[in-house]
């Protein structure tokens, strides 16, 4: 009765195979099939933004897309933002910054910035960031124990830090 | 060096931004089992009918529990208590017996192997409510004092007497709930299925 399709999908660079019913959100297969659990699932129904996830480069709500709309494509989560050992100059702003508490909605915070700036990457020097301009990119998603200060500043460090080329840790 | 004023850094910091962190959705245990919330979708009535029986036979429905299978008068207890005046009459049930009184009131929990397959059996309950008034607004319900609290120390009315200046305010205080971001969620592992 199960309405199944088989898809390819890769998560951070990783290929997977699989057979997933055509209800089922990408969150969902994301994170009780693959095992992607940094990705949170906070309203499920695309408010609070703590489900985003960049699918083929886009920032979406992975409680809205269908498992099945990611066949073929590349997902990225917050598993793939660090390198080994080393946090991403993003994560690093956000700890700096104190841009997290609770921990719940920082994967969306992050994978909505890092798809935003690498947006903005391709230009030469990136495009410089205003604080009004943060502020409306981080209020797409929701905080509930932090606040949106700490997310502002990392989210101006990290831009900052890539316009002149350096880690944000650089700066201080 | 001072700690104060200082950025400490956190030491959870490096294992929640890399999505290591273990939240409520993250645990499993052998033969769990997932619950879906069937709300009251009125502001304020009495429930004529609740019935569940649909949903109870649905595929990979384990049970669907309503106030009946509750002792009665089961009710949430106030964590924060106040000394002194009884709230017992204003505490909310379990689960909606008779009557709602918000939207979104938990009325029935469907129980079940698989989340999707709960959420389905769900839309099965079938609920007809019959409405009443609602009170939108503390200042206008019908008794507009829900607790009095009085306290002082020493000769309070000698000392409004004796007072200079004795400055009268009316304060009106906004409330305050609790809305985490993660879903509340308990994950037990207390029986044996058969």
């Amino acid at each position: 009765m199960k309405d199944l399709h088989q898809i390819d999908v890769w998560v951070n660079g990783r290929h997977h195979e699989l057979a997933v019913e055509a209800r089922r959100t990408l969150a969902d297969m994301l994170r009780h099939d693959l095992g992607y659990t940094g990705t949170h699932l906070g309203c499920e129904h695309g408010i609070c933004g703590a489900c985003t996830v960049i699918l083929d480069g886009q920032p979406v709500r992975a409680c809205l897309v269908f498992g099945v709309q990611a066949d073929g494509a590349e997902v990225r989560t917050v598993e793939g933002l660090a390198d080994g050992d080393v946090l991403s100059d993003l994560q690093q702003a956000f700890s700096d910054h104190h841009a997290l508490q609770c921990g719940f909605c920082t994967p969306g915070f992050l994978m909505l910035i890092e798809a935003y700036l690498a947006e903005a990457a391709p230009r030469d020097p990136p495009a410089e960031l205003t604080e009004q301009q943060a502020r409306e990119l981080v209020a797409s998603n929701l905080c509930r124990c932090t606040g949106y200060q700490g997310i502002v500043e990392a989210v101006l460090a990290t831009a900052r830090a890539r316009r002149a080329g350096t880690r944000p840790k650089d700066e201080t | 060096m001072s700690a104060i004023g200082a950025r400490l850094p956190r030491k959870e910091d490096p294992r929640l931004l890399r999505g290591r962190g273990r939240f409520g959705d993250d645990v499993s245990v052998p033969g769990q089992l997932w619950a879906r919330v069937v709300r009251s979708p009125a502001a304020h009535g009495d429930i004529t009918h609740l019935d569940v029986a649909r949903a109870a036979k649905a595929p990979q429905v384990t049970a669907v529990v309503t106030a009946a299978d509750l002792p009665p008068g089961l009710v949430i207890p106030v964590r924060l208590t106040v000394p002194g005046p009884d709230l017992g009459h204003y505490l909310q049930p379990v689960l909606a017996a008779t009557t709602v009184r918000y939207v979104g009131e938990p009325l029935a929990v469907v129980i079940g192997d698989d989340p999707y397959a709960c959420e389905d059996a769900a839309e099965l309950v079938e609920i007809d409510i019959s409405e009443r008034s609602v009170v939108l607004d503390a200042r206008s319900a019908h008794a507009p004092v829900a607790a009095e609290l009085t306290r002082g120390y020493g000769d309070v009315e000698a000392a409004f007497t004796q007072a200079r200046h004795v400055v009268r305010i009316e304060l009106a205080i906004g409330r305050h709930s609790g809305v985490p971001l993660e879903p509340r969620w308990p994950a037990c592992s207390a029986w044996t299925r058969r």
